[in-house]
C-alpha cells in the first residue's frame, strides 16, 4: 500500500506544482469520481433500479468532470448539456446492442480468473455490461464537449457578428481537429487497457470467424466503439447546443437585423 | 462528377444505406462460415429452480430446450433440439432467445459454442465510421486510415512477443509505442514542426511518467501491488503492465501536446519575435487545464472495465479492502500513473516548443 501512497503523493505534487489551482481541482475531481463510482458499485449491489442509478451517477460523473476543468461558466454550462443529450443518445443506442450482442459478464476462456467464484451471484450481468458501456463512455463525452465548447465560444467572442450557419460551419471545422485527438486519446486507452486480453486471445489461435463472434472480444470491441460514437456526437450536439445559446443571448439577432 | 455532387448532397442517406446493407449481409452471411451455424426456431422453459448459494445470493438455475434449424453445411434444413442450462443472472452462461443464430460444434454430441454476433459488430463498426466520415469531412480519411493501421500494428507486436519470447516485452511495446506516435501525428499533421514537437514530447513524456511509477514501485517494493492479479495474463506479469500503461496513456499525451502546440505555433504565426520564456508560460497556461478531463478519459475506461469483476467478489462474500485489492488497484494503478505521464507532458510540450521556435528564430537573424 505504501508503493500505492507514494505514486498519488507524486501525482499530486506534480499536479500542484505544474497546473496549480487546476491541478488540485483536477486531483480533486478524480477522487469525487471515484467515490461516485464506490456509490454506484453499492447501489447496483442493493440490488437498485439499474437505469436510474446508472443515470444518476453519470449525471453526476460529467457534473463534476465538467465544472471543476474550467471556470467559464457560459463555456461549462454549454459543455454540461451538450454531453448530457450525448449520454442520452448513448444509452438509447447501448440498450438495444446490449440486448441484441449479449455479450454480458464472462466466458470460458475466463474460468482461471474465475476460479473459487460462485456464479450463481444473483446480480443480472446483462445490466452490468450496460453499466461498463455506459462509465466507459463518460469521460471521453465529457472531454469532448469541453473542448468543442471552449473552441466555439472563443470563436463566439472574437467574432460575434457571427451567422448560425458559419457558425455550424466553423464547428464542424473545429470539431473535427479536436475529433481526431479525442478518438486517439480513447483508442488508446482501451488498447492498452485490453493488452492481456488481446495478447490471451492470439495465443488461443482462434479462428477469424471465431474471434469475431466471441463474447469477450466483442463486448471490448463494443465498449470502444460505443464511447467513439459518443465522443462523435458530441460534434454536432455542441454546436447546436452553443448556437442556440448565442442566438438566446441576442447577439446573433441584433446583428441580424441590422 | 454528377456522383460527387448527388454523394454530398445525400451524405447522410448513402451511409445509412451503406450501414444496412453491410449489417443485412452480415447476418445473413452464414454460408461463408464452415463453423456449422443454426437458428434457433423455438425455445420451450424446462424447468427453473431457485437457488440460494453459500452466501445468501438468490439466483434460478433455467433449462431451456432450444429447436435448432442449421443454416449451413451440408445439414441445412435439419432441425435438432439441444438444452441450454443458465443462471438468470448469465454471469458465464448464456439465456437464449428465438431468431438468434448460434455457431455450433460436434464432437459425440452438438454443443454450442456461442452466439453469432457479427451483424451487430458489424452494425457498430459501420456507425463509428459513417460518423467519422459524417462529422471530420476532410480528416475522416486520415484518422481511419491511422486508427487502422494503430490496430494492425497492435496485432503484430503481440504476435511479435509471442513468437520472440527473448525479447522483452517492455522492448516491443516500447517500439510499438513509438510507431503508434509517428504513425498518429504523422496522419494528422503531416511533415511539419508541430508533428516533430508532438512526437518528441509524447514519447518523453510517456516514458518519463512509466519511469517514474516504475522506480517508485521498484524502490518501495511491489508490496500490497497484486501484479498477478491481472486478468488474462500469461506470462511474467510486471512488464505487460508498464506496457498497457506505456499504451493506455499515449493518446491522452499526444492530445494534451497537440493542443499545447497548436497554440505555442499560433502565437508564433501571430507574431513571430517572441521571447522563450513567453512561449513557456502560455503553453503552461493552456496545458493545465486539459490535465484533468483527459486523467478522466481514461480513469473511466479503466475503471469501467473492473466493475464485472468487483461485483462479483463482493456477491461472493469478500469484503471491499479485498475487492478492491484484486479486482480495483492495478486499474487504479494505471490511472495514477498515466495521470503521472499527462502532467509532465504540460511542461515538456511548454519547454521543447518554446525551444525549438525560438532557435529556429535565432538562425533565422
Amino acid at each position: 500500500m505504501s508503493t500505492f501512497l507514494w505514486l498519488i503523493f507524486i501525482l499530486f505534487s506534480l499536479l500542484i506544482l505544474v497546473a496549480r489551482k487546476q491541478g488540485l481541482k483536477a486531483f480533486f475531481g478524480l477522487f469525487i469520481n471515484l467515490c461516485a463510482i464506490f456509490l454506484l458499485i453499492v447501489l447496483i449491489n442493493w440490488q437498485f433500479n439499474v437505469y436510474l442509478v446508472t443515470i444518476l451517477i453519470s449525471f453526476g460523473i460529467l457534473a463534476v468532470s465538467i465544472y471543476l476543468s474550467a471556470d467559464n461558466q457560459k463555456v461549462t454550462n454549454y459543455a454540461f448539456t451538450s454531453s448530457l443529450i450525448v449520454l442520452a443518445i448513448v444509452i438509447i443506442l447501448i440498450i438495444p446492442i446490449n440486448y441484441i450482442a449479449n455479450v454480458q459478464g464472462f466466458a470460458t476462456e475466463s474460468s482461471e480468473e474465475l476460479e473459487g467464484l460462485l456464479l450463481s451471484v444473483g446480480l443480472n450481468f446483462s445490466n452490468i455490461a450496460f453499466i461498463v458501456t455506459v462509465i466507459a463512455s463518460l469521460g471521453a463525452i465529457a472531454e469532448a464537449s469541453m473542448a468543442i465548447s471552449a473552441d466555439l465560444n472563443e470563436l463566439i467572442e472574437s467574432t460575434p457578428e457571427i451567422t448560425t450557419a458559419s457558425l455550424y460551419k466553423q464547428g464542424i471545422i473545429i470539431g473535427s481537429q479536436i475529433i481526431g485527438t479525442a478518438l486517439n486519446t480513447l483508442f488508446f486507452g482501451v488498447l492498452g487497457d485490453n493488452l492481456t486480453l488481446a495478447m490471451f486471445y492470439m495465443r488461443l489461435n482462434y479462428t477469424f470467424a471465431q474471434l469475431i463472434n466471441d463474447k469477450l472480444v466483442v463486448a471490448a470491441i463494443l465498449d470502444l466503439l460505443i464511447a467513439m460514437i459518443g465522443v462523435l456526437l458530441t460534434i454536432p450536439v455542441t454546436i447546436l447546443i452553443v448556437s442556440r445559446g448565442h442566438i438566446k443571448n441576442g447577439s446573433l439577432n441584433k446583428k441580424n437585423s441590422n | 462528377m454528377t456522383f460527387f455532387r448527388l454523394w454530398k448532397k445525400f451524405k447522410w442517406l448513402f451511409l445509412a444505406a451503406i450501414i444496412i446493407v453491410l449489417t443485412v449481409a452480415a447476418h445473413f452471411d452464414y454460408f461463408i462460415y464452415k463453423t456449422p451455424i443454426a437458428e434457433i426456431t423455438n425455445v420451450k422453459q424446462v424447468s427453473s429452480e431457485a437457488t440460494k448459494d453459500y452466501y445468501g445470493n438468490v439466483d434460478h438455475d433455467i433449462t431451456q430446450k432450444l429447436t435448432l434449424k442449421f443454416l449451413n453445411t451440408e445439414r441445412r434444413g435439419q432441425e435438432i433440439k439441444i438444452s441450454n442450462e443458465y443462471f438468470k443472472s448469465q454471469v458465464i452462461t448464456q439465456k437464449y432467445r428465438v431468431g438468434q443464430q448460434i455457431l455450433l460444434s460436434h464432437k459425440k454430441w452438438w454443443s454450442i459454442i456461442g452466439q453469432k454476433r457479427d451483424a451487430i459488430l458489424v452494425f457498430t463498426l459501420a456507425l463509428m465510421l459513417s460518423l467519422i466520415i459524417f462529422f471530420a469531412n476532410k480528416l475522416s480519411f486520415q484518422i481511419i486510415l491511422s486508427l487502422g493501421l494503430n490496430f494492425i500494428f497492435f496485432l503484430l507486436a503481440i504476435l511479435f512477443d509471442i513468437n520472440f519470447v527473448s525479447v522483452q516485452p517492455v522492448v516491443v511495446f516500447g517500439v510499438l509505442t513509438i510507431i503508434f506516435a509517428f504513425i498518429t501525428s504523422f496522419m494528422v499533421l503531416g511533415k511539419t514542426k508541430q508533428f516533430l514537437i508532438v512526437l518528441l514530447s509524447t514519447l518523453l513524456s510517456t516514458a518519463a511518467g512509466v519511469a517514474i511509477g516504475a522506480l517508485t514501485i521498484n524502490l518501495n517494493g511491489s508490496s500490497g501491488i497484486h501484479f498477478e492479479y491481472m486478468d488474462y495474463i500469461t506470462q511474467f506479469p510486471i512488464p505487460v503492465f508498464y506496457s498497457e500503461v506505456l499504451i493506455g496513456v499515449l493518446g491522452a499525451s499526444m492530445d494534451e501536446a497537440s493542443d499545447i502546440s497548436a497554440m505555442l505555433l499560433g502565437m508564433q504565426r501571430e507574431r513571430s519575435e517572441r521571447a522563450f520564456k513567453e512561449y513557456f508560460v502560455s503553453g503552461m497556461n493552456v496545458g493545465r487545464d486539459i490535465v484533468g478531463s483527459l486523467t478522466n478519459v481514461l480513469f473511466m475506461v479503466f475503471i469501467a472495465n473492473t466493475l464485472p469483476m468487483v461485483f462479483l467478489y463482493l456477491r461472493n462474500g469478500n469484503t471491499w479492502s479485498y475487492t478492491i485489492d484484486i479486482a480495483m488497484l492495478l486499474g487504479l494503478l494505471s490511472t495514477i500513473i498515466s495521470a503521472i505521464a499527462i502532467v509532465l507532458t504540460v511542461p515538456i510540450t511548454s519547454w521543447l516548443a518554446a525551444t525549438i521556435l525560438t532557435r529556429g528564430k535565432k538562425v533565422k537573424a
